[in-house]
């Protein structure tokens, strides 16, 4: 390589890390990465469709007082439950592929050079200096080809996916929080219903009562922290969809400050919306 | 039932929420002054009003699929190209491994060492076999 060539090398290597030296897609990520982390938080909820209904018979069992369970039909409850993890598998997948799209690791290539020594080949010569140089700005050129890549890939992703993605994250939170969580509403109607009874029952012992007071107060409980647990998802989606219209209102200028900031305080938020999950977890 | 849309059943199941509520409210404020068979009528149209309840609900959960049936389509193909592209990245850094190797050979070739050129042989092909395997895999 000629000195003229050589230099020609480094300027252009500069030229294109100026260019695409502003772009931040660490950004991109952390927003990513923590929607993944809140979208996750979905398998560890303790309550589902199937799960309500058969619940149901379990209280009609109770009712009914018998020791052995009737057929309990759950198909319709079986089938929204499929429809609930059909769109919450199509919203996990695009975070999960824009996570990895936008993570540095996946651009950090090196090209090895360790056998590359100094010394006069044909009219080419390399001193140490040269492969120092051409090591370092290899690697830039590199990282500047690729993260102008993605960036350019990602705003058109993101660009395409808006539409689709917040309507299935409305969708996806509407049937979490319209439905599944007005079910343990039903619920709780159903167990009051049955436990009025038993304390009503006039051959009741005082103690007794204590003990269905108790067993009342404790199904409420968990009730109360399974409807939580269902407030704090949709909270988390809304937060969501709130910064993927933030990113794709600002998907052509990544590096922009203010686009920054929003996606740092949605980053911010989603963290703290995963923290009162988990603790809501930790105390059941 | 099912061609009304999610937003409709779920509103239906809520109307029939509440109205249950009241039922239930009516027969636990009122317990002391119904006979036996009464509060058995009244529980179990309480019992019903739920049921229809839940399964609004339920049909409600069923039914949004329909809403948002394209849309899926759609993210699901937007997903699929990420991670095509995705897949196009890493593979590239498997090209970087190969084209070094190769320049090692080149080098080894043209400073005519025999035990060079052997050593640069071997590491291509070790090279090449990694990143075909990892290809594979």
């Amino acid at each position: 390589m000629s000195k003229i060539s050589f230099s020609k090398f480094i300027t252009t290597g500069l030229l294109l890390l100026f260019l695409v030296g502003c772009i931040n897609l660490k950004n991109v990520n952390g927003y990513s990465t923590h929607s993944l982390a809140i979208l996750k938080n979905f398998e560890q909820v303790d309550y589902t469709f199937s799960r309500s209904c058969e619940n149901r018979c379990a209280i009609d069992q109770l009712e009914k007082q018998e020791l052995f369970r009737k057929d309990c039909d759950c198909k319709a409850n079986n089938d929204a439950d499929s429809v609930t993890l059909i769109l919450y598998n199509a919203i996990n997948g695009y975070f999960d592929g824009l996570t990895k799209l936008s993570a540095n690791e996946l651009t950090s290539y090196k090209f090895n050079t360790a056998n590359l020594v100094a010394g006069k080949y044909g009219d080419i010569t390399i001193n140490k200096e040269h492969i120092a140089s051409y090591t370092k700005i290899s690697t830039i050129l590199l990282r500047a080809f690729t993260d102008g890549y993605r960036k350019k890939k990602i705003a058109t992703y993101v660009g395409d996916a808006n539409e689709p993605i917040q309507t299935l994250i409305n969708a996806f939170g509407f049937t979490l929080e319209a439905n599944l969580s007005k079910k343990l509403e039903v619920e709780k109607q159903r167990y009051q219903s049955y436990y009025f009874d038993l304390l009503k029952d006039a051959n009741t012992s005082a103690y007794e009562k204590k003990k269905i007071i108790d067993d009342y107060n404790f199904m409420l409980e968990k009730n109360k922290d399974k409807k939580n647990q269902l407030v704090i998802f949709g909270k988390g989606l809304r937060k969501i969809a709130a910064g993927h219209q933030s990113l794709y209102e600002g998907r052509n200028k990544l590096s922009a400050k203010e686009l920054t900031v929003l996606l740092t305080e949605s980053s911010n938020e989603l963290k703290d919306i995963s923290t009162a999950f988990n603790k809501l977890k930790k105390n059941n | 039932m099912a061609s009304l849309p999610a937003n409709q059943l779920s509103a239906l199941g809520d109307y029939f929420l509440l109205f249950a509520q009241s039922v239930g409210n009516y027969r636990y404020v009122n317990s002391g002054k119904l006979t036996a068979t009464q509060n058995q009528i009244i529980k179990e149209a309480h019992r019903k009003l739920l049921d229809y309840a839940d399964s609004f609900y339920t049909a409600s959960a069923i039914v949004i699929v329909n809403d948002v049936e394209g849309l899926l389509d759609t993210i699901n193909t937007i997903t699929k190209q990420i991670n095509n592209t995705y897949q196009f990245l890493t593979k590239i850094q498997k090209a970087l491994d190969v084209a070094a190797a190769g320049i090692a050979l080149a080098e080894a070739l043209f400073s005519k060492n025999p035990l060079a050129v052997a050593d640069a042989v071997g590491g291509l092909a070790k090279v090449w076999k990694g990143a075909a395997t990892k290809e594979a895999t």
